[in-house]
């Protein structure tokens, strides 16, 4: 069973999870697992032939001799079941004193935090994830939702804050779990090696949408990154197409606005996800939905039928207004 | 190896005092419980204490004081009534029972209406902040020991002034006496910790 | 041997007569009729009764877990959406904990501690009376409201402020933190009453050194509750007055503190764990040593582990909290402790192993669960090593990983062992036989079921999946693993349906057991199956540690009144007799004082005004109780 688990952890290929590191920080505790498992491994298998040892020995035993209790065993014999009891024990307390010293230091080596060049802030919401790099001046701010990006080899320092209720910022790939409490702040250094794509998920339960709040890990080559950065940096633009000029025009006027920011226009409420390059994110509402048109149409239309409780209320917008509110957003890129 | 002998009960007695009688085990029990209760409330104190800059947010003022040492005050003067009775409760005496139970018994409910007034000079509320709280939260819990105290000192009365009284009730009445030693500490922890700050700074 | 047995009048005319009997079964009777029904105070009908609620919970926590497996079945599943999933997870933990695990221990307690030790009843007989309607109105409670859609909602451990009423407003977190109360209320009365049997109420001769390992098992189990219940008692008050009266206990906007909870909880919530899975190794104990036919390897170690266990119980509530990223010195040591604790257990683990090699073994059902019990713990320990490790933890945390772990150790460690004791002790309890076939056949199903619903939680955990979620995409590549273990959630259901299958129609028609059907150790099957209300007509003495199998003639108490409802109070460390003592008839206060705490409670979660109806109704009880009635124990001659 335990080998099983060995070749099915080797043979699965996700884009989550801890068994596949692509930082420091993430192999440190990968190879602490491999450790642990291999130990373990030798103990249950230790322990099972012992049981199986106990179990023949005694059956033997039992269909041979009388079945009256034995009260007063041989002492010799005894002694030396003792002693070997003894060592077992001993035994089990020297394997546990090494895993955890290796425990301990790996510990140390895992916020041995080295100086990061480029901060960020994420801020937990019920249930999507805000982020925020911080620039020289507000202009040079971006605030993003549900997608983080990193640059490969550049340590990144993450402030977390909770907005409403606690939760937890999982990157599986790239590091532990860090909580999220309202009234306390603490910090997540990241240094991502491998350029790819991960899966993040919140990992303490945070309400009735826990299992739509995911957060798309983007790692891209640090000129690569920069360029996203620049990009993301822009105002949107006035859109040109009559249908999306109308759809801006809903979105401004409508209950859109009410919640979402779009830099560049009108809208810049702050109690939802900042929308001002939407489109070119993966993912729609935390995970809920991949990113496409079609999908948008659908969720404007009945954000409750995705994710039921999510803050975002029925829309009650006509086809066409739908269409046209999808032909803006589309724009934002 | 002795012969297996039997046991006879003929000649042994049907109540003992202290830790050889049930009750008191069970007493103690409850003030293991009540006393675990009462120092994680006072952890709990604690460690919102470490969380706030400015400690305590309202200081408790003359009034306050006053009324927090009138309850000192009964709590101690409530201390020597119970020792004396569970002296009588050993040699039996029910006269002096029935005194001492008495003086007791309005001490404690001395110490309920000192409470009282203790709560209502208090300069903040429950609902003001975490320290408005967790003062409140600390003496509502010993408030509750008290009423706990009194209740079962206002049956003993009854007890002993209607009857009929049990011998095994002397071994009852002792331990009753135990638990009240166990609220009256209650009383003066609380009372040094809540207190003893605005009285020192 | 005690010198105080020596010390006593030896009276040879063994008295152990059918008038004996005649006038003890009428002292002892059982009250009659509905009204007795509710006043009926027997430990035997009482824990009877309270193990058979726990079942019901348990049976009921089960299919929220197999209506759960369902919905993770395959991805994005619509079988039942969020609100529900919720719902049915946290009462699924809050049964589990509060309403099966605990109770069925203590109540295993409740029946076989005072047969084994030699008495005829639980030191507070009102009392037990009194915790088991408490739990029974406080499960009541829970599923009145989940069945009115209305049920807890944040999980079993309630985290502030998701609990707060801000974020969770209505009265579903209110009848979460009113259960506690019930059941905190039940498992104290019920801990405090085990203590005082065990430390007052043993047989003659019984010292400390020569108790049965259940026993001591149960003795430290309580301890822990008295020291570990109240915490969460304290901090769901905490969470009711911040709900219904405002307080900022865990506001972090004016002082308070939402970590201030996981402490709390944590404090109790680490040591609950131990508190559910110590009885079960007492009752592997007593199998194990029933069915080597010889002494336990090491008594005094097993001893020592058990206390050690305890302590260290206390000392790591705060690895459920390594990812709030307290200060690192801190989790180094409570990291340190929770590898430790692996140590008694492993120390147990060998000296079982020990026994039943140099035993004379006899297959029956209750040893193959024991078995059953040895590989899923071992399995289950070693992952609770892993989750120790600070950095391990870190990854798995709050993922299928610890689902796994979790049931590793809690139905391994605790459900396989009180499976085992109930095939093992059913004889006791009904007089009757179980099927040996099919006991073997359910065992089968429930050992190869649950491995294969838990073992794929591992891998899957450490494949990114987070606990408590309701869904999750098809891309993910969760759902193979799931339907796996989905499938295995039936077959282990089948297992304990047979499990069932079998206790019912064995109660019906099994093969009549006899007193002692597996020739054991301990005093219990030394009294006839079931046991009459007055258990022994002779309490016992004891002269060794595993009393049925000392060779020579047995000894009794003698010369106690048949006609009272008497019981021998012992000395706490060597049993030396001490007094005789009186226990109280039946009566309808237990269940009138714990209507009184359930109206109360339930009043309380409407308006603050309960807590002085409370105290009136709670006065009128107390008077009640406790009220001398005729035939009177010894008066004093002075007289009001």
């Amino acid at each position: 069973m335990a080998l099983g688990l060995a070749a099915l952890a080797n043979a699965c290929d996700y884009r989550r999870g801890a068994l596949d590191p692509i930082s420091p920080e993430a192999l440190t505790i990968d190879i602490l697992w491999w450790v642990f498992f291999w130990t373990s491994l030798f103990v249950l298998t230790g322990v099972l032939i012992a049981l199986a040892f106990a179990l023949y020995r005694g059956h033997a035993r039992g269909k041979s001799s009388d079945t009256r209790a034995e009260l007063t065993p041989d002492a010799a014999l005894e002694r030396r079941t003792e002693r070997a009891v003894l060592a077992a024990s001993a035994l089990s307390v020297v394997i546990l004193v090494a895993l955890l010293v290796g425990s301990v230091f790996g510990g140390r080596a895992l916020f041995r935090t080295p100086q990061a060049p480029l901060h960020a802030k994420v801020i937990a919401h019920q249930w999507w994830w805000e982020i925020q790099y911080q620039g020289k001046t507000d202009s040079d701010s971006v605030a993003t939702a549900n997608e983080l990006h990193l640059p490969a080899g550049v340590p990144v320092d993450l402030e977390l804050h909770a907005a409403d209720v606690i939760h937890s910022l999982w990157l599986p790939n790239l590091h532990g779990k860090r909580d999220l409490i309202p009234g306390h702040t603490s910090h997540l250094v990241l240094r991502p090696t491998r350029p790819g794509r991960y899966d993040g998920h919140c990992a303490e339960f945070c309400g009735l949408q826990h299992a739509r709040m995911e957060l798309s890990v983007t790692v891209e080559p640090p000129e690569v990154f920069s360029r996203w950065l620049t990009e993301q940096r822009r105002p949107a633009a006035a859109p040109a197409a009559p249908d999306a000029r109308r759809g801006a025009e809903l979105f401004a006027r409508g209950p859109c606005a009410l919640c979402h920011n779009v830099v560049g226009s009108e809208a810049s409420a702050s109690a939802g996800p900042d929308l001002t390059h939407v489109a070119s994110r993966p993912f729609l509402a935390a995970g809920a939905l991949p990113n496409s048109p079609l999908n948008l149409r659908n969720w404007l239309s009945d954000p409750q039928a995705f994710k039921p409780g999510a803050q975002m209320p029925p829309t009650g917008l006509r086809a066409d207004e739908l269409d046209d509110l999808v032909a803006y957003l589309e724009t934002l890129r | 190896m002795n012969e297996p002998r039997g046991v006879t009960v003929r000649e042994l007695p049907s109540y003992a005092f202290g830790p050889r009688d049930p009750v008191w085990w069970g007493v103690v029990l409850l003030i293991a419980m009540e006393g675990t209760t009462l120092a994680l409330s006072f952890l709990a104190y604690f460690y919102i204490r470490q969380r706030v800059d400015v400690w305590p947010t309202t200081t408790p003022g003359t009034s306050t004081l006053l009324a927090a040492g009138a309850e000192v005050l009964v709590l101690l003067c409530s201390v020597p009534p119970t020792y004396v009775l569970t002296r009588a409760t050993r040699s039996g005496d029910l006269r002096a029972i029935q005194r001492w139970m008495l003086i007791a018994t309005l001490l404690s409910v001395a110490a309920v209406v000192a409470r009282g007034f203790e709560l209502h000079a208090l300069p903040f509320r429950w609902d003001s902040d975490a320290y408005g709280s967790v003062v409140w939260g600390l003496l509502v819990l010993h408030t509750t020991h008290l009423g706990l105290g009194v209740l079962e000192n206002l049956v003993f009365v009854a007890l002993v002034f209607k009857g009929p009284v049990e011998k095994k009730h002397l071994v009852d009445l002792e331990v009753n006496g135990f638990y009240w030693y166990f609220v009256v500490a209650g009383g003066l922890a609380i009372a040094a910790v809540v207190y003893g700050e605005a009285l020192l700074g | 041997m005690t010198t105080a047995i020596d010390a006593l009048p030896h009276d040879d005319s063994g008295s152990r007569t059918a008038e004996l009997r005649a006038e003890l079964a009428f002292t002892w009777r059982l009250a009659r009729g509905l009204r007795g029904w509710f006043s009926e105070t027997s430990h035997v009908v009482i824990a009877r009764r309270m193990i058979v609620t726990a079942f019901v919970f348990f049976a009921l926590g089960g299919v929220q877990a197999l209506l759960m497996r369902i919905q993770l079945m395959r991805p994005d599943n619509h079988f039942m959406g969020p609100d529900r999933y919720d719902q049915l997870f946290t009462t699924h933990g809050s049964t589990m904990m509060f309403l099966f695990a605990v109770p069925v221990m203590q109540a295993m307690g409740v029946y076989l501690v005072p047969l084994m030790i030699g008495t005829r009843s639980v030191a507070f007989p009102r009392l037990n009376a009194y915790a088991y309607y408490t739990y029974c109105f406080g499960g009541l409670l829970l599923y009145v409201s989940l069945f009115t859609n209305t049920g807890p909602d944040t999980g079993w451990f309630a985290y502030v402020p998701l609990s707060s009423s801000q974020f969770a407003p209505g009265k579903r977190v209110d009848v979460w933190s009113q259960l506690i109360t019930f059941t905190e209320l039940s498992a104290l009365s019920t801990a405090a009453n085990l203590i005082v049997t065990i430390l007052k109420l043993r047989a003659p001769g019984m010292a400390l050194s020569r108790m049965p390992l259940f026993v001591w098992a149960q003795l430290v189990t309580s301890f822990m509750v008295v020291f570990a219940m109240p915490s969460v008692m304290l901090a769901s008050m905490y969470l009711a007055m911040d709900r219904l009266v405002g307080t900022h206990f865990f506001n972090s906007a004016v002082g308070g503190d939402p970590l201030l909870w996981q402490h709390l909880f944590w404090f109790f919530g680490h040591p609950e764990v131990y508190i559910i899975f110590l009885p079960a190794l007492g009752m592997v104990s007593s199998i194990v040593v029933t069915f080597s036919r010889r002494p336990i390897v090491g008594y005094l170690p097993m001893v020592l582990s058990l206390v050690t266990t305890a302590f260290l119980g206390f000392g790591l509530w705060v690895h459920h909290m390594f990812a709030t990223g307290l200060p690192q010195i801190g989790q180094s040591f409570f990291t340190a402790a929770s590898m430790m604790i692996a140590i008694p257990s492993g120390v147990q683990i060998f000296c079982w192993i020990a026994t039943l090699a140099r035993g004379k073994l006899v297959l029956k059902t209750p040893l193959w669960w024991v078995v059953g019990f040895v590989v899923i713990f071992v399995i289950g320990g070693l992952s609770g090593v892993m989750v120790a490790s600070v950095p391990i933890d870190l990854q798995v945390h709050d993922t299928f990983f610890v689902v796994a772990h979790l049931h590793y150790v809690l139905i391994g460690g605790a459900v396989f062992p009180l499976l085992g004791g109930i095939h093992y002790w059913f004889p006791k309890f009904s007089g009757r036989l179980l099927s040996e076939r099919l006991g073997r056949w359910s065992f089968a199903f429930t050992f190869i079921g649950f491995n294969l619903t838990f073992f794929p939680m591992h891998i899957l955990g450490l494949h990114g999946m987070p606990r408590r979620i309701y869904t999750y995409r098809a891309a993910t590549g969760f759902g193979s693993l799931n339907f796996l273990a989905t499938l295995g959630a039936f077959v282990l259901g089948v297992g304990v349906l047979l499990v069932l299958v079998n206790v019912v129609s064995a109660a019906y028609g099994g093969q009549p057991a006899g007193d002692d059907p597996w020739q054991s150790d301990t005093l219990e099957w030394s009294v006839s199956s079931p046991p009459p209300p007055y258990v022994y007509a002779c309490l016992p003495c004891v002269f060794g540690r595993y009393a049925l199998w000392q060779p020579g003639p047995r000894a009794v108490v003698e010369d106690m009144d048949p006609r009272q409802r008497q019981v021998l109070v012992t000395s706490a460390l060597d049993a030396a007799p001490d007094h005789v003592y009186m226990l109280p008839s039946h009566s309808m206060w237990p269940f009138l004082a714990a209507l009184a705490t359930f109206i109360t409670i339930v009043v309380l979660l409407f308006t603050p005004w309960a807590v002085p109806l409370g105290g009136v109704l709670g006065a009128i009880c107390l008077c009640g109780w406790f009220w001398p009635r005729p035939p009177h124990e010894p008066l004093l001659a002075e007289q009001p």
